[in-house]
């Protein structure tokens, strides 16, 4: 047994709090958190029923928080934990599972298998079974302050590209700003037009705004793969940044598990509350539209549909702000099935797209929301995360459906309407 | 026509020209930032995007290769980024809209689309060469308008 494995197991020892051992005396096995996780309803394939992926957790905690578990540890009737079953369940544990949390709503006891599996994925990652993706990607985080390696440098080429764009200045540790924009390496790297789409609306609005040069990336590796002290530096960099900086807001951007790692997990990662508030970027652009501070001119006559992203909607709470925005420049906007806080995972949160042993199994589970598309009728897609957007034109292709992915915030921008208005009619 | 150089005067070019028009001066705009892409799939957008005789059929075919080419080329979420290969997939995607038979790419404005892409690729070659010097490739795409409009 080595020794990183054993930390491994201390951890995950840890990890067992007062709510992981409620949560597992209570499980009455009805196997509901079955039928709620798209990786055993599209596969059907019981070893993902999600409290099935907690077994090297539970086995732990019946060894060292039951009375039975104990005994039969102490007569040699229980084996400890093995390498091997770190090894039998990584897959589970990280690729057949995207923390979407739609297990935990459907729980008849409440538990919620989430929070559980992330608190499983401490004791893996310590152990060093995880990804080979997320731990590259977690240590470019620490060390360059980007998952996908961007350096500032890039990120201000970037900028300057903006700039000349659109015309307009994109302010950089400006002090005293009242909201600090924070981007996901994706929007840098695949979608810079999200970029110039705030920095169009915020010049409309009238939004006093600002990026850090000492924290720009909004996403979160440490929460993806488990490591809680990772998590804890990634979002310290952001707090003191926010916090030198005196601005009263940081906005997270359109990635789904940026906002819950800032807004949700942050000011426990770090033990104390922020000076600033968390604001969605689709709160703040709903608010600036109530507030008659943006107004749209024209809708998009083409019919869309709205994938709601988990780590928004159902872990973030973030789920009106979105219908209002779209309501305001789509004619025609058609709900999904299970749209809201039951919507069905893209397949790849969680890390899992950034984990390239997963991609078949990731390939299979979107079938889900090939099904849910297609009974739309809709062959336009509007979201607000740069993952499930990538993973639904990657699943689009796939499947070679004739359907488009669009961001919200772009969509917002391409019908504001400005001073040189050169904006269009319905189309 | 006056000459063009800034980009209200090429978004109002560009405004003026019909599909076929719209066509032939994106493949120039691509073609300048071609040598970064080494897809088969986006130079045959090219060809067909020059070709005045194109079928429909045969555009719908290149644009759904090119865009599967853009699928293909970016960079994985949460993979360490090579810009090279991101300067390869800004190509394919302005490819994309190029080709793209009239109302099929559903972008806002697919030609301007086009614009950006390739000055977003060249963008991302700077980026890999590390090279600091300022991203001319608008210069170039008013240059390609120009000529395009008083051959």
């Amino acid at each position: 047994m080595s020794e990183q494995f054993k930390q491994g197991v201390a951890e995950l020892g840890k990890q067992i709090d007062a709510k992981i051992s409620s949560y597992f005396s209570s499980c009455v096995h009805c196997g509901l958190c079955a039928e709620a996780c798209l990786f055993y309803t599209e596969t059907g394939d019981p070893r993902y029923t999600p409290i099935y992926k907690l077994e090297p957790m539970k086995k732990l905690w019946r060894q060292e928080h039951t009375i039975r578990g104990k005994l039969a540890k102490m007569l040699g009737l229980s084996k400890p934990l093995q390498e091997q079953d770190f090894a039998d369940w990584e897959e589970l544990v990280y690729d057949s599972c995207t923390l979407c949390g739609r297990c935990s709503m459907v729980c008849p006891v409440g538990n919620d298998i989430t929070y559980m599996i992330s608190k499983e994925r401490e004791g893996f990652s310590r152990a060093g079974y995880a990804p080979e993706g997320l731990k590259g990607a977690t240590q470019r985080a620490l060390e360059i302050g980007s998952p996908m390696g961007v350096t500032l440098k890039t990120v201000l080429a970037t900028l300057a590209h903006v700039e000349k764009n659109t015309g307009l200045s994109v302010p950089v540790d400006q002090q005293g700003a009242d909201y600090m924009t924070l981007f996901s390496s994706m929007e840098v790297v695949n979608f810079p037009e999200y970029i110039e789409s705030i920095a169009r609306i915020f010049e409309v609005a009238g939004v006093s705004w600002t990026i850090s040069s000492k924290a720009f990336e909004a996403t979160n590796s440490g929460i993806q793969i488990g490591n809680s002290d990772n998590a804890a530096e990634i979002v310290g960099r952001v707090v003191t940044a926010a916090e030198d900086l005196g601005v009263k807001y940081v906005i997270s951007p359109e990635c789904g598990h940026a906002y819950t790692s800032i807004r949700w997990a942050g000011p426990n990662l770090i033990g104390r509350p922020y000076t600033f508030k968390v604001i969605h970027i689709l709160e703040l652009l709903e608010q600036l539209k109530r507030q008659g501070r943006i107004k749209f001119d024209g809708k998009t006559g083409e019919p869309v549909t709205f994938h709601d992203p988990c780590q928004i909607v159902r872990r973030g709470g973030v789920v009106e702000p979105q219908r209002d925005l779209l309501n305001g420049v789509a004619e025609n906007f058609v709900e999904m099935a299970d749209h809201g806080v039951m919507n069905w995972c893209c397949g790849g949160g969680g890390g899992v797209s950034a984990n390239e042993r997963a991609d078949e199994l990731r390939s299979k589970a979107f079938d889900r929301k090939r099904k849910q598309i297609e009974e739309t009728g809709v062959d336009t897609v509007v979201t607000a995360c740069a993952n499930c957007r990538m993973m639904l034109e990657d699943g689009i292709e796939e499947n070679e459906m004739e359907t488009t992915v669009i961001g919200l915030t772009e969509l917002i921008a391409d019908y504001l309407v400005t001073d040189a208005k050169e904006q269009p009619e319905v189309r | 026509m006056p000459n063009i150089n800034n980009d209200t005067q090429l978004r109002q070019a560009l405004k003026q020209l019909d599909h076929k028009q719209l066509r032939e001066t994106g493949a120039e705009f691509v073609d300048s930032v071609l040598h970064l892409c080494s897809d088969n799939r986006v130079s045959h957008a090219v060809d067909v995007a020059r070709n005045s005789n194109a079928s429909d059929d045969e555009l719908l075919a290149a644009y759904k290769s090119a865009r599967v080419a853009t699928v293909d080329s970016r960079t994985r979420c949460g993979a360490d980024c090579n810009w090279d290969e991101q300067a390869a997939h800004f190509v394919a995607r302005g490819s994309a809209a190029m080709v793209a038979p009239e109302g099929v790419c559903k972008a806002a404005d697919p030609p301007w689309q086009v614009v950006m892409s390739c000055r977003m690729a060249r963008n991302c070659a700077l980026i890999a060469a590390d090279d600091d010097s300022i991203n001319d490739e608008s210069e170039n795409q008013y240059r390609i308008m120009n000529d395009y409009l008083n051959p």
